[in-house]
């Protein structure tokens, strides 16, 4: 299927001049189809991957999001075994995992903190999205990268034939669109671009006119048809976000991403694509008040090179095998803090080598098996360390840059099967072992864009996730309805922590910061669509456990992770009113967040302070909130124009963002409790233009 | 930066709200809190038991306990029960450069700890000053002393004392620091430590509000910092204290026997006791 998706993703536009006789281009076409109908009831039932989920561009046009703006990370919060991090934050956390252990490819480049402004919009731009695909379960044995979860973007191509121009103005900020052909029928463009002007409304107050705060992102797609069997898509993305307080405080980041994408089709049955990949996160703060003059600044840096065949023998086997190399580079920090300068770099090789095979063994039994063998060697070139117990260094290599200083091989099985009871129900069962190698160690439950990155290393071993999981899918006879159900057990080791007290500033050398452990997460997952008519959508379910160890937090004794919800519960309702209006709602229930409450308190040089006897004994309150929003299109000879509303929040309950405890010696209570909510009721309304 | 984070997000989120809410807390058996100090002016301990949530009444020194403290100079001093201080206490002071080692009984435990003190880090100039940030003066306090160890990592415990007759803290307890911190010696020029600290919004002290009053300076409080050299594990003890209170861990005490508390051996120096002034606060200049 991905390999599928990459070939939409080189070639999307029917070609001119080429009869529907020619094979390679009815295939394209088949792709096109597949992936934008893959939600559709027919696809959900013949996919035999357990745990996947697609998400449909022009279903998430429909559905309502913060400040109206659609959001392809905060849609797949609506589907099961997928939960935010907090309230409106970008973040997203699969099957007990963290966010930082999903893995985000944008037509192949890895991106890292895929939101804007904290995580409050996405990075990804839904005018130059083609299609995403969420890999919770069953992970491809082509992907790797990502323990818990990797989530497939791919781009759209420009329109070979027509131009077509589009912008969308929201509360927030406002987008441009154009595509076209380059070369009528043999290549074509697409360049999208937003920007948010959250600045104009800084600058219109008197206490926050001198401080920054925006993001922009940009997206170019260009597709050249080179020959009848040879597609060129060169792609680029660039996502960049700027915060500042006055010339005292400010915090810069971004993505940068572009692959090169060349898909050569040999005949019927072999096809082959070789993508050139560039991918750069930075991110980059900074202080200066008084005395105190604090930078900051990290990247990772990813160039890879991936080759990989699709081999169709006969109708019952779709081979993929290839064949990935990437050179890394991680600077966890460079910073001066005053006067001192340090920094800490490092650099490794990876590569992955693969075999996949979905194969139709008969109507019943459908098998997708594959497996990996991943490569990490961490290379010299800056130091390396051994570190005791309490995190000090007892000894320091300086190996060249030439020198390999570890190397870690793992052999990744992957291996997912569906058996057809009859036309409408299957059984799906599945078991993957994926393996991290960029470790994100984060203060606090959220992901941050200044988390401190890590990559394996002489002590830091790769993350590696061992999860199976069993479901069932059923459809009715009609196809109005399908319902589905899928349970998981999943283990993670070699999770890193902050040790307790230790800051991303506490040490250069990130290595003295963390503590190894382990994790495991299970759960149960049911969806239930509606497909037909002028009411679709769908309710999800998630119940789910996830859990941690590490030695020297809550006693080296199991504890909540704090990341652990019970229940989760999503409806989502869409309604064709008529051929001009389509109406949205969403309702979202969630138990309360696992949360560290104080079970005691005492007094030290005169202050109070609390005990805390469980990490993560308590929960926060229930969230819930009602999203609703409302398109009006109408179109105007070649020009289309849509008024988009919506309300957030509708009921304006206010959910638990940080709860904090007080100290109130005056109180009865002893202890003053607050709940921080972030968002009441937020409407938004956008205007959109198209020709 | 957390906080900067917070603030950008608060801005943009223009409907947030705070609102205080119960909350069901659990309990627990009290346990031994213990904290102890050897300085240049002295040696302490206090023994006390932690208390419910719920609970606003303060603890006491608990009577009864035995305790020793030991140097590696060889001396060993037993500190007696003060009902009048209330802790147990001794005069001898520690120096510099010596570990010392806390050796204690109390209802049938044992608790040890040890702790190497560093030198004393004058202090060569502090005060007051106003810096202007986002349109709001902010009051700070500036302090520079001498770093006597400059080729090694240094850290640093701060605490700023207040008194007030200020009518809105009358009554209150003001055995709490007004304000206290940490911090290390990383990047100060040679020679030098510094440490600014942004203490409160001049709007703030301006609105006077009953929430705030903890935190606002008044004309008249009588001001004094201690700034006290500290080794690293008592150091990663206190960050782990305060971090800890926002993110829901204990700190790993110093002291065996299975205790809350710590035990640090570190040098003092104190700033002459000054009466606020805010009309006498001057701006910052570097």
């Amino acid at each position: 299927m991905f390999f599928r998706m990459i070939a939409v993703a080189a070639a999307t536009a029917p070609l001119p001049c080429l009869g529907q006789e020619e094979p390679d281009i009815a295939r394209e076409r088949d792709l096109q189809e597949v992936t934008i109908t893959s939600r559709s009831v027919q696809k959900r039932m013949e996919e035999v991957q357990i745990g996947v989920e697609k998400v449909e561009i022009a279903t998430l046009a429909k559905v309502p999001q913060l400040f109206g703006e659609k959001d392809i990370i905060k849609s797949l919060q609506l589907l099961p075994g997928v939960k935010s991090e907090s309230e409106g934050s970008g973040g997203y956390q699969v099957r007990g995992g963290t966010s930082a252990q999903n893995l985000i490819l944008l037509d192949g480049a890895t991106v890292y903190n895929a939101g804007h402004l904290v995580g409050l919009f996405s990075t990804f731009n839904d005018d130059a999205l083609m299609s995403g695909a969420l890999y919770k379960g069953m992970v491809p044995a082509q992907f790797g990268g990502g323990s818990s979860s990797v989530f497939d973007i791919s781009t759209r191509s420009g329109d070979m034939h027509d131009y077509h121009y589009g912008g969308t103005i929201g509360l927030l900020s406002a987008k441009v669109m154009a595509e076209g052909p380059i070369q009528e029928g043999k290549s074509s463009f697409l360049v999208s671009g937003r920007r948010s002007y959250l600045d104009l409304f800084l600058k219109a107050t008197d206490d926050y006119k001198n401080n920054t705060l925006h993001f922009y992102d940009a997206n170019v797609r260009l597709n050249f048809h080179l020959s009848e069997k040879d597609v060129l898509a060169l792609s680029f993305f660039h996502g960049f976000d700027n915060m500042g307080l006055e010339d005292l405080m400010y915090m810069k980041w971004g993505n940068t991403a572009a692959t090169a994408n060349w898909l050569h089709t040999f005949n019927n049955q072999l096809y082959v694509n070789t993508k050139l990949i560039y991918s750069n996160f930075n991110s980059n703060i900074g202080m200066d008040v008084m005395n105190m003059r604090y930078i900051m600044d990290g990247y990772i840096r990813h160039a890879s090179l991936n080759h990989q065949q699709t081999w169709m023998p006969n109708d019952r086997h779709h081979v993929n095998y290839g064949v990935e190399g990437t050179y890394l580079q991680v600077k966890s920090a460079e910073w001066d803090m005053v006067l001192l300068h340090e920094r800490e770099k490092r650099n490794a090789l990876t590569g992955a080598l693969w075999i996949g095979d979905d194969w139709k063994i008969c109507d019943a039994l459908e098998l997708q098996a594959g497996i990996r063998l991943h490569l990490f060697s961490a290379l010299g070139g800056a130091p390396y360390y051994q570190i005791d117990a309490d995190g000090n260094i007892t000894d320091t290599t300086n190996p060249s840059s030439s020198e390999i200083v570890k190397t870690y091989a793992d052999i990744e099985p992957r291996v997912s099967a569906k058996i057809s009871l009859g036309d409408q129900h299957n059984l799906k069962i599945g078991y993957s072992r994926t393996s991290q190698d960029v470790h994100a160690i984060n203060n606090g439950a959220m992901s941050m864009p200044f988390s401190r990155y890590l990559m394996s290393s002489n002590i830091v071993k790769p993350e590696q996730a061992d999860q199976v999981s069993l479901g069932w899918t059923g459809v009715t006879a009609s196809g109005d309805y399908d319902f589905s159900a899928e349970t998981y057990y999943k283990t993670i080791n070699n999770v890193y922590d902050y040790r307790d007290g230790k800051t991303f500033f506490s040490e250069i050398e990130v290595e003295r910061l963390v503590l190894g452990g382990k994790g495991r997460a299970y759960g149960l997952e049911l969806c239930a669509h509606k497909n037909n008519g002028p009411l679709t959508g769908w309710i999800s379910y998630t119940l789910a456990w996830s859990e941690n160890k590490i030695e020297g937090i809550n006693g080296g004794s199991w504890y909540t992770a704090s990341n652990d919800r019970r229940h989760d519960l999503s409806i989502v309702g869409m309604y064709q009113l008529s051929p001009e209006w389509d109406l949205a709602a969403t309702w979202h229930y969630n138990t309360g967040q696992a949360l560290s409450a104080p079970s005691a308190k005492y007094d030290m040089f005169g202050s109070t302070f609390y005990s805390y006897s469980e990490r993560n004994g308590y929960r926060a309150p229930d969230c819930h909130r009602l999203d609703l929003s409302a398109n009006y299109t109408r179109k105007h000879g070649k020009a289309t124009h849509i008024w988009s509303f919506g309300v957030y929040n509708a009921y304006n309950r206010y959910n638990p963002y940080v709860i904090r405890f007080t100290n109130d010696d005056k109180k009865a209570s002893g202890t003053k409790v607050e709940q921080t909510s972030l968002f009441g009721i937020v409407p938004s309304v956008s205007f959109t233009l198209k020709y | 930066m957390k906080q900067f984070i917070y603030i950008i997000v608060c801005i943009m989120a223009l409907s947030a709200c705070t609102k205080e809410i119960d909350f069901d807390f659990h309990d627990e058996e009290p346990m031994v809190v213990i904290e102890a100090q050897v300085t240049n002016e002295g040696r302490w301990v206090t023994i006390t038991r932690s208390r419910s949530v719920t609970d606003s009444v303060h603890s006491r020194c608990l009577p009864g306990a035995y305790i020793t403290i030991n140097g590696d100079d060889g001396l060993t001093t037993e500190l007696t029960y003060d009902e009048a201080t209330n802790r147990y206490f001794s005069p001898v002071p520690g120096e510099a450069g010596n570990t010392y080692f806390l050796n204690m009984f109390f209802e049938g435990v044992q608790y040890k700890a040890s702790s190497t003190m560093p030198a004393a880090t004058p202090i060569t100039s502090s005060e007051f000053s106003w810096i202007t940030m986002m349109g709001e003066r902010m009051l700070c306090y500036e302090m520079w002393a001498i770093d006597q160890q400059p080729d090694v990592r240094n850290y640093f415990w701060v605490k700023m004392h207040r008194i007030s007759h200020h009518p809105h803290l009358e009554g209150t307890r003001q055995t709490a620091p007004y304000s206290w911190d940490l911090f290390d010696d990383r990047g100060c020029p040679p020679g030098k430590i510094f440490l600014d600290w942004m203490l409160i919004s001049e709007k703030n002290m301006d609105e006077d509000k009953e929430e705030n009053w903890k935190r606002i300076l008044y004309d008249g409080d009588n001001i004094s910092v201690t700034l006290m050299t500290i080794d690293a594990k008592t150091y990663d003890y206190l960050q782990q204290l305060g971090r800890g209170q926002s993110h829901g861990a204990n700190p790993h005490s110093n002291i065996t026997g299975g205790c809350l508390g710590y035990f640090a051996a570190g040098s003092v120096v104190h700033t002459d006791t000054i009466v606020f002034q805010r009309n006498n606060v001057k701006e910052w200049q570097k």
